[in-house]
C-alpha cells in the first residue's frame, strides 16, 4: 500500500469492465523489500495451508504480472518453476509451457490476484493438461466471486489479503476518505452479486467438462 | 588468481555445463530477429530449476556489485524471472520493458525512475543485441542512465558491438565459445 499499488479513480480492467479502484500488481518488483516480504507471506500460506495436506512438485507462474512473484516463491521454497505462455513465441522452441513437468506432478498455481477467477480457471485448465492442479495462491482476492468460481472448477483459493480488508485498513489509516471507502465497498458488493449468478453457469459448465472422458 | 575470481570462474563453467545439459536444443531454429541457427538455448530451463537459478543469481549479483547502479531492468519476459529474484537479493528495484514497451498500466516509467536512474539491463540470452537496445532506448527516453547490460549467455552474434557502440557496457557471463555444441555431422 505504501508503494501506491492500490489506486482509486476510474479504471478499465483487462476484462473490459470498469472499476473504481485498481491494484497495480506490476509495481512490487520495483520495491525489493516489498517483493521479499510478499514472497515470505506466500511461503507462509503455502506451508501452513497447503503443504500439510498436499505435496507440491512444481510452482506455476503466470506472465506477465504474476511471473516475478512466482519465481521468488519458487526460489524461496526451492521448488522448480513452470510457466504458461499465453502467446507462443514465433521463434525458438515455441513451447506453451516453460520449464520441466512430469506427468501427474502436483502443480501449485501462484498468481498475484483473482477477480472473477475466469482467467485463473483458464490457466489451471492448461496446466491440467500436464499435471494435477488443486490449489491457487494469490496476493489479493478482489472478492468478486473468484473463490466461488474457482471452487466450481475444483480449485481451492488461498489469499494473502482480501481487498475489503485492504480498504478497511486504508480507511483506518485515513489514507482514503469515507466516501471513497463507501464507493469501493459498494462496488465490490455489487459485483459479488452479479458474479453469484455467474457461479451457477460456471459450475454447470465445469460439470460438463468433468463428465468428458479424459 | 584470488579466491573470489576462481569461484566466479568455476560458477561460469558450471553454468556453461548446465546449459549444455539442460538448455541446449539441437535442430533448425528461427531466431527472434529472423536469422537461422542450428541450435537454440532456452534459459527458462535454467531459471525454472532451483540449482540453475541459484548459480545464475550468484553470478549476476557478482557482476552487479562491480557496477554502480540503483535499478535493474528486464528486456523481455524470458528475463523476468532472473531479474525479479536478483533485484530482491541485490535490494535493487526491477523494471520490466518487454521488447521496448514498459509493462506498467497506470504508472509512468519516469515515476519509477525517480528513486534512482542508474540502470543495468539483465538479459537471458543475447544474439544481435536488438532487444536489449530497444529497452535501452525506452529507458533513456524516460530519463534513465543505462550503464551496462549483463547477458547470462551471449551467442556472439553482434550484441557486444551494437551495445558498446551505443554507450552500454556489455557484460556476458557465458559466451557461445564456452558452450560445446555438437557439430551437425556428430549429431545422432
Amino acid at each position: 500500500m505504501r508503494i501506491g499499488a492500490v489506486k482509486f479513480g476510474e479504471f478499465t480492467l483487462s476484462s473490459g469492465k470498469k472499476s473504481p479502484y485498481y491494484v497495480d500488481r506490476r509495481l512490487a518488483p520495483s520495491y525489493p523489500d516489498v517483493l521479499d516480504r510478499i514472497g515470505d507471506l506466500y511461503v507462509d500460506v503455502v506451508k501452513n495451508e497447503i503443504q500439510p495436506r498436499w505435496k507440491i512438485d512444481r510452482i506455476a507462474g503466470v506472465p506477465t504480472a504474476g511471473l516475478p512473484v512466482a519465481t521468488v516463491v519458487s526460489q524461496k521454497m526451492r521448488v522448480p518453476l513452470i510457466y504458461v505462455r499465453k502467446e507462443r513465441k514465433g521463434y525458438g522452441l515455441g513451447k506453451s509451457i516453460e520449464g520441466v513437468v512430469d506427468s501427474n506432478d502436483h502443480i501449485l498455481l501462484v498468481d498475484d490476484l483473482v477477480t472473477t477467477g475466469h482467467s485463473t480457471i483458464e490457466e489451471a485448465g492448461i496446466l491440467r493438461s500436464v499435471g494435477d492442479v488443486h490449489h491457487v495462491v494469490v496476493l489479493v482476492d478482489r472478492e468478486q466471486g473468484g473463490s466461488e468460481n474457482l471452487h466450481g472448477a475444483g480449485l481451492e483459493l488461498h489469499c494473502l489479503v482480501k481487498i475489503t480488508d485492504v480498504f478497511a485498513y486504508l480507511k483506518e489509516l485515513d489514507a482514503i476518505s469515507p466516501k471513497t471507502y463507501e464507493t469501493v465497498m459498494e462496488y465490490v458488493k455489487a459485483s459479488e452479486q452479479t458474479s453469484a449468478r455467474q457461479v451457477v453457469v460456471a459450475s454447470e459448465s465445469s460439470e460438463i467438462n468433468r463428465s468428458e472422458p479424459t | 588468481m584470488n579466491q573470489a575470481k576462481s569461484t566466479d570462474q568455476n560458477l561460469r563453467s558450471t553454468l556453461a555445463r548446465l546449459i549444455e545439459e539442460r538448455a541446449l536444443f539441437l535442430g533448425e531454429f528461427k531466431g527472434p530477429s529472423g536469422g537461422q541457427s542450428d541450435y537454440y538455448i532456452d534459459m527458462a530451463m535454467i531459471f525454472t530449476e532451483p540449482t540453475g537459478l541459484e548459480i545464475a543469481i550468484s553470478l549476476t549479483l557478482g557482476e552487479l556489485e562491480k557496477l554502480d547502479v540503483d535499478k535493474i531492468a528486464s528486456p523481455s519476459v524470458e528475463a523476468d524471472p532472473i531479474v525479479a529474484v536478483v533485484g530482491m537479493h541485490a535490494k535493487l528495484g526491477s523494471l520490466f520493458i518487454h521488447r521496448g514497451e514498459p509493462i506498467y498500466a497506470y504508472e509512468k516509467l519516469e515515476n519509477l525512475l525517480k528513486s534512482g536512474r542508474k540502470v543495468a539491463i539483465i538479459a537471458d540470452v543475447t544474439l544481435s543485441g536488438n532487444t536489449v537496445l530497444s529497452a535501452v532506448k525506452t529507458l533513456r527516453a524516460a530519463g534513465a542512465g543505462v550503464k551496462a547490460a549483463i547477458s547470462l549467455v551471449d551467442l556472439q552474434k553482434g550484441a557486444h558491438d551494437l551495445l558498446e557502440s551505443n554507450g552500454v557496457k556489455f557484460i556476458p557471463l557465458v559466451e557461445a565459445k564456452d558452450i560445446t555444441v555438437p557439430k551437425k555431422s556428430e549429431r545422432p
